[in-house]
């Protein structure tokens, strides 16, 4: 147990109108943990209301500091000015027109009590609208660092541990703007406990021109944020380039090494469906486009046939995959997961993609990018995003929360987002991904004991991902990897309440998810619980085994 | 069709099963029933653990209760009230 931390609240100053800085420093004062100071640098402000404002703040209270700089030197000197007046174990960071719950410093502090070891905390945010009310709540995962690559949605409110910042120097020059992102990079490399606190700490102001308002306000920002992550993919060794995909978005790109031997494996039984209005076999049809955009040189097709698959099906797919098709016959009753174990028993790839028969590849080097991605050790699984044939999103990551295990933003329009968090469009760490497609190195898939094939039709996949996190592997959902799922829209699949026991006497049923913690399409009340027949209800207190 | 393919070269690209491959698809489902066997463990102990601690605070309260109903007993209101109902106890048979 640690004493009770004090923190320093750095606050850079540049011309605010007054009384949003006045309520800011209010939000301070009115703190319910009373181990703090208050830095107020004022970054030469040429409203000289401001510095008067700051003035006479600082009388109200000895732990409110004003640190007056003579030049302008932008956000990057103005902070760096702020840590180094600092005297507290900890730093926060708010800024000159936001809010702090009033229970935000105590919370943290009672986090830190906890863990000797944390270096740094972030917590959820919210938005303060033109008429004052707090909105647009942002509630985020857990750590997250592939999301952290994608997007800085640790942001607000950040706790870092002085000594640490002052080790890395502080904010770096060349990065305003980002310059938050790239301390949290750099902060996270090498902090040796993260914490997340899933609770609003912060509410940010949405004022013309600030990131909150518009987020494209600060186009140079972007840049730098690009810069910010590339240079942490140097430094943590991880191969690729990154871009700028949107406000804020940024898009790693991985090569996937062409030694490395890939095993597409489909399940089928040679069925056809109306698609785009026109009838299609439908594994010929995923087979053309999925080696159709790829330009990876080592490479197989182990298709797993059912025993009635017509002919002609089988004769085609040999046109089309040639010598890089396995045909593997199946004669024993229908089990998903069986099927697909004999797939991969057959095939000879160190990377394995498992893909249902009723999807259509849709991006380009679509191999590559949801492959590369587990190069990394860390990286078990990974999944792609899958839209019904209406363009529709049917798979954006699966959330595992209030007794379901559910695809958040289904059925919502294809360029939905996914609210501030941007949730829809990032890659990011996921609970599970769907069976429909994923990637996993071939190693894990054995290390895990494969699908498990006492659940012949559902939750097969959701079974694997709770297999694949057991054992200490991240799961990725990968937003830039698009495939069609021609699954129908509009008739929900019924699961099994057989499998659905099953997965709640394996791993218990799941409350509340780790990384979409809060989606738009949450289940309906009357959804959360399937009845147990023949045992006893296990409650809602009850969590997964596996954190 | 292609020159190279044959409406019959389908046949050639079929896997032949054996005992091998039966061999590690029994050893891939041995793994899958031991990490679910595991699984499941690990969640009756969590179960348990909270159990427990529920039954620890259950009877945290039960023993606040007893004490206060026993202070209740000892004290002098509680007595005098006694002795005032007992006629009535009396009647009640």
């Amino acid at each position: 147990m640690t004493t009770a931390p004090l923190f320093s609240v750095v606050t850079p100053v540049y011309d605010p109108p007054p009384a949003v800085l006045v309520a800011a420093i209010e939000s301070v004062l009115a703190q319910t943990y009373d181990d703090w100071e208050l830095v107020l640098v004022d970054d030469a402000s040429t409203d000289p209301e401001v510095l008067r404002t700051l003035r006479a703040q600082a009388t109200r209270d000895p732990r409110v500091k004003v640190v007056e700089r003579t030049e302008n030197g932008h956000i990057v000197a103005a902070s760096n000015d702020g840590i180094a007046e600092a005297s507290g174990t900890f730093l926060v960071f708010l800024d000159h027109d936001d809010l702090l719950a009033p229970d935000a410093l105590a919370v943290n502090a009672r986090r830190i009590a906890e863990h000797d070891d944390v270096d740094y905390l972030y917590s959820d945010e919210d938005r303060i609208r033109d008429d004052g009310r707090f909105a647009d709540a942002f509630h985020k995962p857990d750590w997250s660092p592939e999301r952290l690559r994608s997007q800085n949605y640790c942001n607000h409110l950040s706790v870092l541990r002085t000594a640490l910042v002052r080790e890395l120097g502080g904010l770096r020059e060349g990065f305003d703007g980002s310059q938050d992102h790239d301390l949290v990079l750099r902060v996270t490399e090498r902090a040796r406990r993260i914490v997340h606190i899933p609770k609003v700490l912060y509410h940010w102001r949405m004022l013309p021109g600030s990131a909150a308002g518009d987020g494209s306000a600060k186009p140079y920002a972007l840049d730098a944020g690009r810069r910010a992550v590339q240079e942490h993919l140097d430094r943590t060794g991880i191969e690729g380039t990154v871009e700028i995909v949107g406000p804020g978005r940024y898009r790693t790109r991985r090569a996937l090494p062409a030694e490395r031997r890939v095993s597409i494996v489909i399940p089928t039984r040679g069925s056809d469906s109306v698609v785009w209005g026109r009838r299609r076999t439908l594994v010929t049809r995923a087979v053309r486009s999925a080696l159709a955009a790829t330009d990876h040189p080592n490479l197989e097709v182990v298709v797993v046939y059912d025993a009635d698959t017509p002919e002609t099906v089988l004769v085609e797919l040999a046109e089309i995959a040639g010598e890089r098709l396995v045909l593997v016959r199946y004669d024993d009753p229908f089990n998903y997961s069986h099927k697909v174990n004999l797939g991969v028993l057959a095939s000879t790839g160190d990377r394995l993609l498992i893909l249902n028969d009723d999807v259509e590849v849709r991006s380009e080097q679509w191999v590559e990018e949801l492959l590369a991605p587990l190069e990394q050790p860390g990286v078990g699984l990974t999944g792609a995003r899958l839209l019904f044939s209406s363009t529709a999103i049917q798979h954006v990551g699966l959330a595992f929360s209030h007794g379901r295990y559910a695809h958040p933003f289904r059925r919502s329009p294809g360029d939905v987002l996914g609210g501030w968090g941007k949730t829809a469009v990032v890659d990011r760490e996921v609970s599970g991904v769907t069976g429909a497609c994923m990637g996993i190195r071939r190693e894990v898939y054995f290390e895990v004991g494969g699908h498990t094939e006492l659940l012949r039709e559902d939750y097969n996949d959701v079974d694997l991902c709770y297999k694949v996190c057991a054992a200490g592997y991240r799961i990725l959902y990968l937003a830039h990897c698009e495939l069609f799922h021609f699954e129908s829209q509009t008739r929900e699949a019924i699961p099994n309440p057989d499998d659905t026991r099953f997965m709640r006497r394996r791993w218990g049923i799941p409350v509340r998810d780790r990384y979409t913690p809060v989606y738009p399409n949450l289940p309906r009340p009357e959804d959360r619980d399937v009845r147990l027949t023949g045992a006893r209800s296990r409650g809602s207190g009850t969590t997964r085994a596996v954190e | 069709m292609t020159d190279q393919q044959s409406p019959e070269q389908w046949r050639e690209r079929v896997f032949a099963a054996d005992e091998d491959l039966l061999a590690r698809h029994a050893e891939l489902v041995a793994v899958d029933n031991v990490i679910g066997l595991e699984a499941t463990v690990a969640r009756l102990q969590f179960e348990l653990k909270k159990a427990r601690e529920r039954v620890k605070e259950l009877q945290a309260t039960v023993r606040t209760r007893d004490e206060e109903i026993a202070a209740i007993r000892t004290s002098r209101t509680w007595r005098v009230g006694r002795v005032m109902v007992r006629p009535f106890s009396r009647m009640r048979g």
